[in-house]
């Protein structure tokens, strides 16, 4: 069976630490938890490792942990997407993705 | 690193006899006009409060990781600080704060290689066995010397 996939976006306000704090916390936890994963952060450095249409096609869960509305959020439009705070992606990113889980497991 | 680096020894001060988060602040901001940094301490210190006033940049574990990208800052710098006690700075945990990393960000900036060391650093920090070793060590050289590999890779 393929990987689980699992994408998110980190952005922060000021984009000079929490974006990638999170970002780096959410992509251990999601490989601990055995997924496929890519990050974009949308920082004070810019978009970085950008999701693309397909990177969200093929996700099996979506996320976002973000303090501002972020760019080209219409890539997300047709898809469930989960957020979460900022906080919760850096202090707690295994348990966020395990409720995550969950919620969709519920759903089916 | 290179002379115009962002994180350099004369960047970590240890035992900083500073016991709120506002005397911790200026004593950054002080230094950091002294490292020619910035060009202003009160600016300075208002930039950071400016952020901490939308939220508490204290993390986990004694770790606290201010931050500010305003026109008084004239070079990305990263200033390091260790306190002589843990002082009383809102965080993630409740513990109180030791080690500082500050990070310091001009308004306009040339290019995105300085942001993105900063952006390691801050990637850094999530990591528990980064943490304890810097949390675990006293001696400034040892330190830079951590703080500095973590912006290599």
């Amino acid at each position: 069976m393929a990987k689980k996939k699992l994408v998110a976006l980190c952005a922060c306000t000021m984009g000079l630490a929490h974006t990638f704090m999170a970002a780096q916390s959410m992509e251990e936890a999601a490989k601990e938890l055995g997924y496929d994963v890519k990050i974009e952060t949308q920082g004070a450095d810019g978009i970085q490792n950008e999701l693309t249409p397909r990177d969200i096609a093929e996700a099996d869960i979506i996320i976002q942990a973000v303090a501002i509305t972020p760019e080209n959020n219409e890539r997300f439009d047709d898809y469930d997407v989960y957020e979460i705070s900022l906080q919760d992606a850096i202090k707690n990113a295994k348990g966020s993705i395990k409720e995550i889980e969950e919620m969709i497991a519920s759903e089916q | 690193m290179q002379e115009d680096s962002v994180f350099k020894r004369e960047y970590v001060f240890m035992d900083a006899d500073v016991s709120t988060k506002e005397e911790c602040l200026a004593f950054i901001a002080e230094r950091a006009v002294e490292l020619g940094i910035s060009s202003s301490v009160q600016g300075t210190v208002d930039g950071f409060m400016l952020r901490e006033n939308e939220g508490s940049t204290g993390f986990n574990d004694g770790f606290a990781i201010p931050h500010t990208r305003c026109d008084d800052v004239l070079k990305p710098s990263v200033i390091v600080v260790r306190t002589k006690n843990g002082i009383d700075w809102p965080s993630m945990d409740g513990k109180p704060i030791v080690v500082i990393f500050a990070l310091l960000v001009p308004k306009q900036v040339e290019g995105t290689v300085h942001l993105t060391l900063i952006s390691s650093l801050a990637r850094k920090l999530v990591s528990a066995e980064f943490q304890k070793t810097l949390l675990s060590s006293h001696d400034p050289d040892e330190i830079f010397d951590i703080i500095n590999q973590a912006f290599q890779n």
